[in-house]
């Protein structure tokens, strides 16, 4: 891990400030204009915010630029998302050398999902030239040293600070704690989890994270728009498993209400959000558990307020 | 049995596609790995040769339209895969067959391949091999008719696709091991091949996809390369070799054609 800071979210960590960051999703599209407005929404309870690639290989506005913009836009400090699934070593040197001009302090370097889960584009080329681990020590290594597996590059030293994903919800358990460590061992400054759901499960997962890798770690929470989005991510994310109890609620709430009355029904989403999530944020929150908790209200910035009033 | 080259079979519809213009045909099988895989050895070979001949008839699938009722009372429409049975309508003329040993070897196929019976009145030649069987059958063709060695170059067709280098669970199935990636590191990794086994081929896994020890690849059906890594170094008691941060591969050794030549 780096001790230098470049970003806001980064400077925080290291004063051991409770951060909360957020998340951004471009879509298949050639406007961000609902990315802006997200990002505008959110920027008062959140210190960053990240901007997507291709997630779930499902191609969308490119992350670098909508990043840049969305930072230009809103003021925001963006977390731009990097993955390995699209582009080989000479694409991804690229896309850092523009981050100096485009003002980016902090990346995200992900492996990528396979193009197997993709919606559309199952039939797509894979890359993975470098992974997660060795574009965390790419990134480093054009920081601190100013060169790219041992070639100079001119002008401006790119400044970034650089994260990696956790996922507590894999397994064997032991097998992802051997390769965070990898990641630390590579300099990673932090890590963002997948989507937790049992505290019990997030605190033995913590503890093991921060005792052998030290890296602060943001927890990865997603208040659920309607049942259908609860439904869909129960059914299509792997290893994550909404509370049976908790969707139970979100049916209930959408039989009761759809038909009489659509406003009153988002309503009663957002309570049952903050009546599941605020427990859990409080929990971590009070015991400092983990460095924070990104908060994947995915085109969801209004959760944002009642679930960090919780805390307050 | 041996490793072999694992290849299966194209439909026979397509074979009888490829050779509707070719009269008269040779049938070279492979008396290695294709024999072991069932697609070219003695039998698949004259039974290919009875088909194309219109003595056996072959079956197919076909797709086929058909109404159903739904919930809802309404009549629709899908597409089901029917079986067929059907046999050729122009037999063709086989002029010879032959199972060389090995038809990788250009050596075996310059001796036997233009002295078989019949292969110099065939119009094409259907090898039933690997691609590599196919190539070098090809290639032996050519040089024979430059030398004058047969009459006329025919067309030369492959009637199999190509796989991999397997290990054989019993006869007929087999699991890809190994990649012939020319770099390799099973001994770092407690012989598992993080190549073949990892879904994206990592260097540094597992990748987020790991869950309960499957791989997000195929729908959490395969083992994840990397949860068999770890559980092999585990046994092993050398978990520490598995915090090895490992380079990205030398991607240079794979550029365009490889030769090895060992002498």
């Amino acid at each position: 891990m780096t001790t230098k800071a470049y970003s806001n979210l980064k400077r925080a960590l290291n004063e051991g400030k409770f951060v909360f960051t957020g998340e951004l999703e471009p879509k298949f599209s050639t406007t961000i204009d609902d990315v802006i407005a997200d990002a505008n929404a959110m920027k008062e309870y959140v210190i960053a915010a990240n901007v997507t690639d291709n997630p779930a290989s499902d191609t969308g506005f490119l992350s670098v630029v909508a990043s840049h913009l969305t930072q230009e836009a809103t003021g925001l400090e963006m977390i731009w998302q990097l993955r390995c699934t699209d582009k080989n070593r000479m694409a991804l040197m690229a896309d850092l050398l523009t981050a100096p001009k485009l003002g980016l302090k902090n990346v995200l370097a992900l492996t990528g999902d396979h193009p197997w889960c993709s919606p559309d584009w199952r039939q797509s080329k894979p890359v993975y030239d470098l992974d997660s681990c060795t574009l965390i020590r790419l990134v480093n290594e054009m920081v601190e040293q100013g060169t790219a597996f041992g070639k100079e590059y001119s002008g401006d030293r790119i400044e970034l600070n650089v994260g990696g994903a956790a996922n507590p919800n894999a397994g064997p358990l032991e097998a992802e704690i051997l390769k965070l460590k990898r990641k630390a061992k590579a300099g990673c400054d932090w890590f963002q989890t997948q989507v937790v759901y049992d505290i019990d499960e997030t605190l033995a997962f913590l503890k093991e994270v921060n005792t052998k890798t030290k890296v602060p770690t943001l927890i990865g929470l997603f208040p659920m728009k309607s049942y259908r989005v609860a439904k869909g991510f129960d059914m299509m994310v792997p290893g994550v498993e909404v509370p049976k109890d908790l969707l139970g609620k979100f049916k209930a709430v959408r039989k009761e209400w759809k038909n009489v009355d659509k406003q009153r029904m988002k309503e009663e989403f957002l309570k049952l959000n903050v009546e599941f999530l605020g427990p859990f944020i409080k929990e971590l929150h009070e015991k400092r558990a983990s460095a924070g908790i990104h908060i994947m209200a995915v085109h969801y910035p209004e959760a944002f307020a009642p679930l960090l009033e919780y805390i307050k | 049995m041996i490793n072999v080259i694992i290849t299966t079979k194209k439909p026979i519809t397509e074979i009888i596609e490829l050779v509707k213009d070719s009269e008269k045909l040779f049938i070279a099988g492979c008396g290695s790995c294709s024999t072991v895989c069932l697609t070219g050895g003695e039998n698949q070979v004259s039974e290919m040769a009875e088909i194309l001949e219109g003595k056996k008839p072959y079956s197919f699938q076909e797709p086929v339209e058909e109404e159903y009722v739904d919930k809802k009372g309404r009549t629709k429409t899908k597409t089901i895969m029917v079986d067929r049975e059907e046999t050729v309508k122009e037999p063709h003329v086989i002029t010879g067959t032959i199972v060389l040993e090995e038809p990788c070897d250009r050596r075996l196929d310059t001796k036997e391949l233009p002295k078989a019976d019949g292969i110099n009145e065939a119009d094409a030649v259907i090898v039933m091999s690997c691609g590599v069987g196919m190539q070098t059958v090809y290639e032996t063709l050519i040089k024979a008719k430059e030398r004058g060695k047969i009459q006329k170059m025919p067309m030369v067709f492959v009637s199999n696709d190509t796989h991999f280098i397997g290990q054989t669970q019993r006869i007929g199935v087999f699991t890809e091991l190994c990649r012939g990636c020319g770099d390799c590191m099973l001994n770092e990794t407690g012989g598992i091949c993080p190549v073949v086994r990892c879904g994206k081929g990592l260097m540094n896994g597992p990748c987020g996809g790991m869950i309960d020890g499957k791989c997000e690849v195929k729908d959490y059906t395969l083992d994840c390369g990397w949860a068999l890594v770890y559980q092999r170094l585990k046994l092993l008691d050398e978990l520490r070799a598995y915090e090895k941060i490992r380079e990205p591969r030398d991607y240079a050794r794979f550029y365009a054609t490889r030769d090895v030549n060992n002498r």
